[in-house]
């Protein structure tokens, strides 16, 4: 009788090894940026319009539903610059170790939401 | 229609290539800029708008914004070749967002290139 091979591809009880988490979240990061996109090109040229028009897209970006999108993709930006750095490190054959890897990922996820409450605080 | 074909003219070790190129200019202009914009801190109309007037800064966003968008559309097609196994609805969805890109892309080319404050 063959052995039963035991599999969990319940995604709400599978633990991700760290630098697989920031594997998929620059992933997902990148998407999320691509896809909010057409919202900052447009927020982008309204901005340089007029004065007015300059006032109101900035009003607008810090109101309540676009507020979320905009540090949601300030966060995808900060996430997808930060592992994607540590990708080019990874790379260039710094940091392949195990250990390293994982403190090298542990550093990504922290230092990309350090960096988003910074960036939400200075604006 | 095949994916692939799609893929063709940029083999995987130049889609590499292009991702850490595209990327590390994208990096400098977006340190850059983020640090012109620090030191005028209360962040003006005139002061953004003339910003954005200056030649280079108009010119280098430009390429940023078509560097992005050749950037993202290599992640894409790896995302939906991934996640999307059937092939007809994989190219629509990729064609979908192909159409998209041009069009924020033509959009943002057109404002810039025209674009001047007085």
């Amino acid at each position: 009788m063959p052995k039963k091979i035991t599999k969990n591809l319940n995604l709400f009880t599978i633990r991700l090894p760290l630098p697989a988490l920031v594997s998929i979240l620059h992933r997902m990061s990148g998407a999320v940026l691509f896809i909010f996109m057409p919202f900052l090109v447009v927020a982008f040229c309204n901005s340089l319009t007029s004065a007015s028009f300059y006032e109101r897209t900035i009003s607008q970006l810090f109101s309540f539903p676009f507020v979320l999108i905009f540090y949601f993709m300030v966060w995808g930006l900060i996430h997808h610059l930060i592992a994607g750095f540590r990708h080019l490190l990874l790379d260039m054959q710094i940091g392949n170790d195990l250990i390293v890897a994982r403190l090298s990922s542990k550093s990504v996820l922290v230092s990309s939401i350090v960096g988003t409450l910074l960036v939400i605080y200075l604006l | 229609m095949n994916v692939r074909s799609l893929k063709s003219p940029f083999g995987g070790m130049t889609q590499w290539l292009y991702q850490r190129f595209t990327a590390l200019f994208m990096t400098t202009y977006m340190i850059s800029l983020a640090l012109i914009l620090t030191t005028y801190r209360p962040l003006t109309f005139d002061v953004w708008a003339s910003l954005f007037d200056h030649w280079a800064i108009k010119y280098a966003t430009l390429v940023f914004f078509i560097l992005m968008f050749f950037h993202a559309w290599i992640g894409i097609l790896h995302i939906t070749e991934d996640y999307i196994k059937v092939i007809a609805v994989r190219t629509t969805i990729n064609a979908f967002l192909f159409i998209t890109m041009v069009v924020e892309l033509i959009y943002l080319t057109y404002f810039l290139i025209g674009y001047s404050y007085d």
